[in-house]
């Protein structure tokens, strides 16, 4: 088995098999590309910092664990991810989509759509520090297409 | 006509950087804000589709997502959404649905063109993120009621008048990026049954095929069984003289996919269960659940790709509310959930009209009497029966007699 060096964008190198590599399709490619059979290919990821790269790689590393169930990667999913904080998802999310992890990009996608969906807009904007660039007419016309709730308060 | 056009596509394409503070590299410090168009729209796509709505009032860019085509082709990556029920009253005129994932009524804002220009437009058959309706001249107008776009099917042709119409049932396909649907009619006087199918990828009506009828020995064959009927049937008789009362009900039948063919089911008028294959062009009547002297309303669901019949009967002075399941191998009827009797028996002697909808692992059963009526909401897997609230409109509460489910699916194109 081939294995490979990451190097962050902090310069932080982690040894990868190419089993657990190739689940990040940029890498795959550049395998293909670049590839031979020496260890000392290092191949660098100035977009992904350290912690983030070494959470991708623990993630890679459970997805092709053999020996694990269904059942029990996604419960392995489900601590991963809630033990992460919304920033550090989302820095995820953007390691995940720079480097084509698919399944990670789903899981994080989804993550904070969980995080954010109970949420009203000005929380929304209160938490993400965003101003509405709506004028007041726009923002009630936006509001009365999506009065949709009838009869919120009975359950 | 799409949600959203009013902005275009202001804020697609603009960066927002809004780090909170330089200093702070030792954590992290990316917001949501500093997600990339693409990214963006593949977390929005995410949300259950009210919250969607309700969130696109946080800014601009946030509301320019649901105008974009990346947008919508990342909601057609997420396999699963949660049921709407598209609720049917007397008055067919209402647009409100029941959202199984926040368990609350909402009323659809339906764009003035389709109410005002298709009267009488009445329900008929869901699937996936559309519903199609049928106009009273008995053309079939198929519409995404989130965005309201709509649009027309040719007129069909069918040979003999609506009352030999037994089932229309759609099926859809989200392959591709825009999707696909079949409309499918069953008609013709038992035991000539054909079938015709629309198909959106071509755009018109198939030409007509005949069903034949394949005869299980084992059963009791008994088509034109004129005599007195003595059971509610779909189509109402004798017990319920207000079985009309949810007349987009009268075609209720579902469609399968069973290991490759297409089966569609409906309930023929003396109250069996007919079975199409259209694959192989044939049909079979399955046996009947109860002798038809026991007082019953029926309706035909399709829950996680399988046909199930929702039964309420009376008997012993109580009554019973049970989902079956066929055997085909056994040819016989296994009852998969019953309604705690606790509940059922308040409903005895109401002469009660059921109508159903299935939806993944649940089924919605509309109960309506003179009397009363109720909404109760089935978890085949949990075995949960759920009432839900009364759906209140200005004040007053609504009665509807049926649903249609659909997926909530702002992408779905017409």
């Amino acid at each position: 088995m081939r294995t490979f060096q990451l190097k962050s964008s902090d310069n932080k190198i982690f040894k990868v098999s190419e089993e657990i590599a190739i689940q990040s399709a940029v890498i795959k490619n550049f395998l293909e590309d670049f590839g031979s059979d020496s260890d000392e290919i290092v191949i660098p990821l100035p977009n992904v910092r350290g912690r983030i790269l070494e959470m991708m790689i623990e993630w890679m590393v459970k997805h092709v664990d053999e020996e694990l169930t269904k059942e029990e990667v996604e419960d392995w999913e489900n601590k991963f991810m809630n033990d992460l904080n919304m920033e550090v998802t989302t820095e995820l999310v953007m390691a995940a989509n720079y480097l084509e992890v698919i399944g990670l990009l789903h899981r994080t996608c989804q993550s904070i759509a969980d995080h954010i969906s109970g949420k009203s807009p000005e929380e929304i904007r209160r938490i993400l520090n965003i101003t509405s660039d709506f004028t007041p007419e726009e923002e009630a016309e936006i509001r009365r297409q999506n009065g949709w709730v009838l009869n919120p308060s009975t359950n | 006509m799409e949600l959203g056009d009013a902005y275009g596509d202001l804020g697609v394409g603009m960066t927002r950087k809004r780090k909170r503070d330089d200093g702070g590299n030792l954590l992290s410090n990316f917001s949501l804000d500093d997600l990339n168009q693409d990214i963006l729209e593949r977390v929005l796509s995410r949300l259950p589709t009210s919250a969607f709505f309700r969130l696109s009032s946080v800014c601009k860019r946030w509301k320019s997502v649901a105008a974009s085509s990346s947008f919508k082709y990342a909601c057609s990556d997420v396999s699963v959404r949660d049921p709407w029920f598209f609720m049917v009253d007397s008055h067919l005129d209402r647009s409100i649905v029941f959202d199984s994932t926040e368990k609350s009524w909402k009323k659809l804002n339906y764009p003035h063109v389709l109410q005002s220009r298709h009267h009488n437009l009445m329900p008929v058959a869901a699937s996936g993120g559309l519903i199609c309706f049928r106009n009273s001249s008995g053309n079939f107008i198929v519409s995404n009621p989130l965005t309201g776009s709509c649009s027309e099917l040719p007129p069909v042709e069918l040979d003999q008048k609506n009352q030999y119409l037994h089932a229309i049932v759609m099926s859809s396909d989200r392959d591709g990026c825009k999707g696909s649907y079949k409309l499918i009619l069953v008609h013709g006087q038992l035991p000539k049954l054909r079938f015709k199918v629309y198909r959106s990828t071509v755009g018109c009506w198939d030409d007509n095929v005949t069903l034949s009828r394949k005869v299980d020995d084992s059963i009791e064959f008994n088509f034109n069984d004129d005599t007195v009927v003595y059971f509610l049937s779909r189509t109402g008789n004798v017990v319920s003289t207000n079985m009309q009362r949810s007349p987009s009900k009268q075609y209720s039948s579902v469609i399968v996919n069973k290991n490759g063919e297409d089966l569609i089911y409906f309930i023929s008028s003396s109250g069996t269960i007919m079975a199409c294959n259209l694959n192989k062009r044939c049909f079979v009547e399955y046996p009947r659940l109860l002798p038809v002297f026991s007082e019953y309303s029926i309706d035909v669901v399709e829950c996680r790709g399988e046909m199930l019949v929702v039964m309420l009967s009376e008997f012993l002075e109580t009554a019973s509310l049970r989902v079956w399941r066929y055997d085909e191998d056994a040819r016989t009827w296994h009852q998969i959930a019953a309604l705690p009797p606790a509940m059922s028996h308040e409903w005895y002697g109401k002469k009660i009209d059921i109508n159903c909808v299935g939806a993944g692992d649940q089924i919605l059963i509309c109960m309506n009497s003179n009397e009363l009526y109720t909404y109760l909401l089935c978890d085949l897997v949990k075995n949960q029966w759920t009432e839900l609230p009364k759906c209140n409109m200005n004040g007053e509460a609504v009665e509807f007699m049926s649903a249609f489910s659909f997926e909530p699916r702002i992408e779905a194109c017409v």
